[in-house]
């Protein structure tokens, strides 16, 4: 399997420090570094940059960047083991709480409203009747823009002058 | 292996599949089952939200450590990246119903402790106060005095370059080489595609180069 420089970056900075052991054990002749490792691609890095100098002192400069990697504190891990441990599970503690809040806050905000609200006008057929043949008027013309003058209802003195108007 | 020869340009499918894996820490403690340490994240969640605590232990043992060094690039300040890093986990175990698996559990966490980040300084701002180790505030790599040993120097002298690196080149170096993650999830966690985060990778490492080159490091 070979490997290009590109190729060969991309895995070194992946995990910088496995790539430099494995070039240095291939450049000593030991066949360690690819045999151990269970990914073909191990060998083929460590095949390229036993043979690509560049590569190699990239490589090895990643690796001198990964040495620096800063560890947390010790008791950090148990710290977070303790502040998780005692609450409750994760699927019975948020959601359900939220889940019973939001219930609650609906249910009072539902409650308040309709309690407050004005009762409802009351219609008698006479308006209904008004309101439906309002709806059918705006039903029938649909070419009407809300708000656009209506102009076939103008007399022809009001259309000329509008028409010689300059700021419309 | 035909592969395309520009880092930044380089496809999604031309990179090796290892990239996209999740490597995990190597030095995994047995304080868990081993049916635990050898489960993906995904199954671990689904186990942590059926009540399983051991699950929960075992997600905050493989990924605290990454989430510490993430908002520690961010923040130069130890205590806080401690601090941020408890509550994060707390947040995440919280919600973790939540977690939907259309990114990697890694790059969610990243981004709730982004979050948790953002309301400390919130916090921050609104009492007055500065944090102290910003990374304009430390000394250049050539300022400082020659008297530790060797290897704590140079470990010194890295950090305080990385320190000096802008924020996205920063991370994006400290997540790929310190905690392996793909370019994608880079990408993911710092705000960015995944290109940019691959060319923001390369131009940290090499202005680290440069830096540290003047600095008769390498």
């Amino acid at each position: 399997m070979k490997m290009d420089c590109t190729d060969a970056l991309e895995r070194s900075s992946l995990r910088p420090l496995s790539a430099e052991g494995g070039a240095a054990s291939r450049a000593q002749g030991s066949a360690q570094g690819s045999a151990e490792g269970s990914d073909p691609w191990d060998g083929a890095l460590a095949h390229h940059l036993a043979t690509c100098a560049e590569c190699a002192r990239d490589a090895a400069f990643m690796a001198r960047l990964a040495r620096a990697r800063p560890e947390p504190p010790q008791e950090l891990l148990s710290a977070i083991q303790m502040k998780t441990r005692h609450g409750p599970t994760p699927s019975g503690w948020w959601s359900g709480s939220m889940a019973a809040a939001a219930v609650l806050i609906l249910s009072l905000g539902v409650g308040l409203i309709s309690h407050q609200a004005d009762p409802p006008p009351s219609f008698g057929p006479l308006d209904a009747l008004v309101m439906n043949e309002g709806m059918q008027d705006w039903e029938d013309e649909e070419w009407y823009v809300a708000g656009a003058p209506v102009l076939e209802a103008l007399p022809e003195q009001m259309l000329l002058a509008l028409l010689q108007e300059e700021t419309w | 292996m035909a592969r395309g020869r520009s880092l930044a340009a380089a496809p999604i499918a031309s990179l090796p599949q290892e990239a996209f894996n999740e490597p995990r820490p190597p030095s995994v403690r047995r304080s868990v089952t081993d049916s635990h340490s050898t489960a993906e994240d995904g199954e671990l969640v689904s186990r942590a939200l059926s009540g399983d605590r051991m699950a929960l232990d075992m997600l905050a043992e493989r990924h605290h450590a990454m989430v510490y060094r993430f908002v520690l690039s961010r923040t130069g300040d130890e205590e806080r990246a401690a601090d941020v890093t408890q509550d994060t986990f707390v947040k995440a175990f919280r919600g973790m119903a939540s977690f939907r698996g259309e990114s990697s559990f890694r790059t969610w966490l990243l981004a709730i402790a982004t979050n948790e980040l953002r309301a400390g300084f919130r916090k921050t701002e609104r009492r007055g106060e500065v944090s102290l180790h910003r990374a304009s505030d430390l000394p250049h790599p050539d300022d400082l005095p020659d008297t530790h040993a060797v290897r704590e120097s140079e470990i010194q002298r890295i950090r305080t370059a990385l320190a000096h690196l802008p924020e996205k080149q920063r991370l994006s170096v400290a997540l790929r080489l310190f905690d392996g993650l793909s370019f994608r999830e880079v990408g993911i966690a710092t705000g960015s595609t995944e290109g940019s985060a691959r060319v923001n990778f390369f131009h940290g490492i090499r202005r680290l180069r440069e830096m540290l080159d003047e600095d008769g490091l390498h």
